[in-house]
Formats: C-alpha cells, structure tokens, sequence
C-alpha cells in the first residue's frame, strides 16, 4: 500500500475529527487502514485469532490516545504496522503455540483467475507456508516489503531498524525462502515447476 | 562479474519480474546478460528469483482482498462511543474541579494574608519615646538591640498586659526602671505567651543567669540587684549573637 503526503494530510484531518469525538473520523481512519493492518498481522503470525486481536488491540490503542501518533515522524499506516508488529509478537510469545494458517483454511480466494488456475493458489499456497517457516526477523520485512509494498525506508521505520538492515535481511529471506521451496518441492535441481510441486501434509486452502 | 555480484545484484532488485523490469544502466545489464550466457548456475539462479518474484505477487494480489471481520469494527466502534461519552464528561467534570480548586487556592491566599498581618501587627513596629521630647515615633524591631523586660529590677509587678503590650506607652513609660530611662528608650514586655518569629533562622534557649549577664548583654539593671539571678528566654540569631531577652515570670518556670 503506497503512502504519499495527501494520505498523511487527509489523515491528520481525521484524526482532528476522532480527537474531537467524532465518530465519522475514527470509521473513516479504521476503512482505510484495517485491511492492511489485519493483512499484515496475518501473514506475519498465520493465526487468525491473534491477528484479529493485534489488529483491535491497534486500533484501541489509536482511540486512547491518538495524541501518541506525530505525523511528523510518518504516515499512520507504519505507526499503526508499528503497533501491529508488537501485539503480533507479543501475542504469539505468550501463546507459544505456533500453528501457521491452522486457522487458514476458510480465508476466500481472491480473483475468479485464481480459482480457475489451482496451480497458482497452490503455489500461493505453499510460498505463504513457507514465509511462515521463516524466523521472525526475515519473515517480517518479507511482509512489509514484497506482501505490502512498504519501501525499504518504510520496512525500516516499522520494525525500527536500520535501511541496511531491512535491505539485508531482505536478500537473506529471499535465500531462504528458495532454499525452503527447494528443499519442499521435487527435490531435484530448481526447474520451472519450482512453486508448483506442493508437498503432502500441506492440505490447507488460502 | 562474480557469481556473488551477480546474485547480489538480482536479490537487491526491488522489481517483481527479472528480467523485464530490470532497472539499471546498459552497460551493467549487458554485463549480466553476459554473465547469464556464460555461468549456467546463474542462469538457473535468475529464473529463480524472477519465478519467487512473481509467486510473491501473485501472493499479494491473492491476499488483497482479506479484510477484518465485521464484528471487530463493531467492538472499536463501542469502544470509541464509550470513549468520547467518558472523555466528554470527564472535561466538564475537570472545568468544575478547576472552578473549585481556584476558590479554594483565592480563598486559602486571602485567610492566610489575614493572619499574617495580623500576628506582624503588634510586633512590626515598636515605639520609642524619649523623655526629653516626648515625642513618638514608629522604628522597626531590628533598631532594637535587646526586647527586655522594663522590670530589669524584677519588678514583674509593672508588666502591662500581654495581650495589648502597645496599648499604654505613656504609662509604661512611667513603669519603667531607672535602668530604662537611662538609655532614653522604652523596652517593651515581650509576653511570654507570644511566639518569636524566626524565619530568619536563630533560636531560643531559656537559661537561669545572673542579672549583671542581662546588664552584659547590654539590658540596663539595677546595681543593686546584679547579684539576683533570673530565668529567661534568649534569642539567638543564626551566628550566635544575642537578638533578644525575654524574662520569664516564676509561675512559667514552673511549667
């Protein structure tokens, strides 16, 4: 999702509006931004309940005390991401249990395109698991990054780290995550059907 | 080109597909293009990347329609309403408190100014008489050396009343005892009962002394009676010095 300096204007109005009590600001601030901030969550934990609670808990923290947010320091939707990432992991460390996408089976498939072409909502599929296998660090600009569209800057901002680091450990996850769909798929040398061997047990539908 | 160079050059391409987007100058695109043509495990490494580009947007698009379910927005919802009735009522509730709290803090200044003045009055200024003019005038209480008792002799008989030491000035000049007319001033009772003020530091130490010490701290005695000895409240400035003497009447010290 692009953030350009029209969406920070328009959204310190809004947030003016919510301040003041206005409930028009604050539905206008949660349509705009509930579907990344719930997107992210998800598929940086790949649990529906947590996600759904770190996306509440995000926008609760934003009706107690909207003052916290200085649109000076950026737009809204990382500050939101900010605050996302850390009920996420917070979430997911005192559960401690991990079960990616076990909730994941009823989530809609998109575009009609998808649901003719099976092998790419496969290799959807698969490549979402094996993002979730990822440690935590690279699995998280994956995410903001290639998932999101977050620019390195951006990514930067949100896990509050340096341009550098987030671009490093960008190239580090894209190794990985080949390194996992090899080693998932047929097992021999990389070819063409790379994302489109799905290995048994994964049964899960997007 | 490296092998290492290369693969960092394709990772570090925030483009989607390799090699189409590819953004970067002529020269550097042939050198890969050459490096593709000639290093076959390169060549696999580029398919690769541009094939997990191309999942992961295939990924993102697949996933962008994955919205919060509705039942959250109705929680924030309620939550925000209880919010804003509670902030609303909690301004009008804060506005009432600060009304209150400035009567009180107006009303607090205004006793406490009262009573100031009130307990300076009697002690701010003294009055000093000279016999020969018969004048009077107003002096501070720092242009006078020793408050003491005009019963220097122990004359505790003549003291005026406590409660209103200023009230009489003509008849306590005439109370007072050889020493006092000496000096040419009126010393005044400081009633036992009033409290020294003594912000500016110092202290008060009773003692038992002999009446030529009080004539040693400048308070005029009687000769005759030097050998009595009397119990009194001294005030001390921070330093040390004597400010004051205060003679203690018997029935106090028997407190």
């Amino acid at each position: 999702m692009e953030v350009n300096n029209a969406d920070v204007e328009d959204d310190r109005e809004l947030l003016q509006l919510m301040i003041a009590g206005e409930e028009q600001g604050f539905t206008a601030l949660y349509r705009k931004y509930q579907a990344p901030v719930y997107r992210f969550a998800l598929q940086v934990c790949g649990v529906r309940h947590i996600a759904e609670e770190a996306m509440q808990e995000t926008f609760l923290s934003l009706i107690r005390a909207p003052a916290n947010y200085r649109s000076d320091r950026g737009p809204l939707l990382l500050y939101l991401f900010g605050i996302a990432r850390r009920l996420v992991w917070k979430s997911a460390r005192r559960d401690s249990v991990y079960s990616p996408l076990e909730d994941d089976r009823d989530l809609p498939v998109s575009s009609p395109a998808f649901v003719e072409d099976f092998a790419q909502r496969d290799q959807a599929r698969r490549l979402h698991h094996a993002i979730l296998s990822l440690p935590r660090k690279y699995r998280e600009v994956i995410v903001l990054c290639s998932l999101e569209e977050l620019s390195y800057e951006q990514a930067a901002a949100v896990v509050g780290s340096a341009i550098g680091t987030v671009r490093s450990r960008m190239h580090r996850a894209k190794q990985l995550l080949l390194r996992k769909l090899r080693e998932r798929g047929s097992g021999a040398a990389v070819n063409n059907d790379l994302f489109l061997s799905c290995p048994r047990g994964l049964d899960y539908d997007l | 080109m490296t092998c290492d160079e290369f693969e960092q050059l394709l990772l570090d391409s925030q483009n989607r597909v390799i090699p189409e987007g590819w953004m970067l100058r002529a020269s550097k695109a042939a050198l890969i293009q050459e490096h593709v043509n000639s290093c076959r495990t390169c060549a696999t490494r580029m398919g690769e990347i541009s094939r997990l580009e191309k999942a992961l947007d295939h990924l993102r698009v697949s996933r962008m329609h994955i919205e919060a379910p509705p039942s959250v927005e109705k929680e924030l919802l309620r939550a925000f309403r209880e919010r804003a009735a509670r902030r609303h009522l909690g301004t009008r509730l804060a506005f009432s408190w600060k009304l209150a709290w400035l009567a009180v803090a107006t009303l607090t200044l205004v006793v406490t100014s009262l009573l100031m003045y009130s307990k300076l009055k009697p002690n701010s200024t003294l009055t000093e008489k000279t016999e020969r003019s018969g004048s009077e005038r107003v002096i501070s209480p720092r242009s006078v050396p020793v408050i003491a008792s005009a019963a220097s002799g122990i004359d505790r008989a003549q003291k005026p009343s406590p409660t209103n030491p200023r009230s009489t000035p003509k008849r306590r000049l005439a109370q007072a005892g050889t020493g006092i007319t000496q000096a040419g001033r009126v010393m005044h009772f400081v009633p036992v009962s009033d409290s020294l003020s003594l912000n500016g530091g110092g202290s008060v130490v009773r003692v038992t002394l002999p009446v030529s010490s009080l004539a040693a701290m400048g308070v005029p005695v009687r000769p005759d009676l030097s050998e009595n000895r009397v119990t009194a409240d001294v005030w001390r400035d921070p330093f040390g010095a004597v400010e004051g003497v205060r003679l203690v009447p018997a029935n106090a010290n028997a407190h």
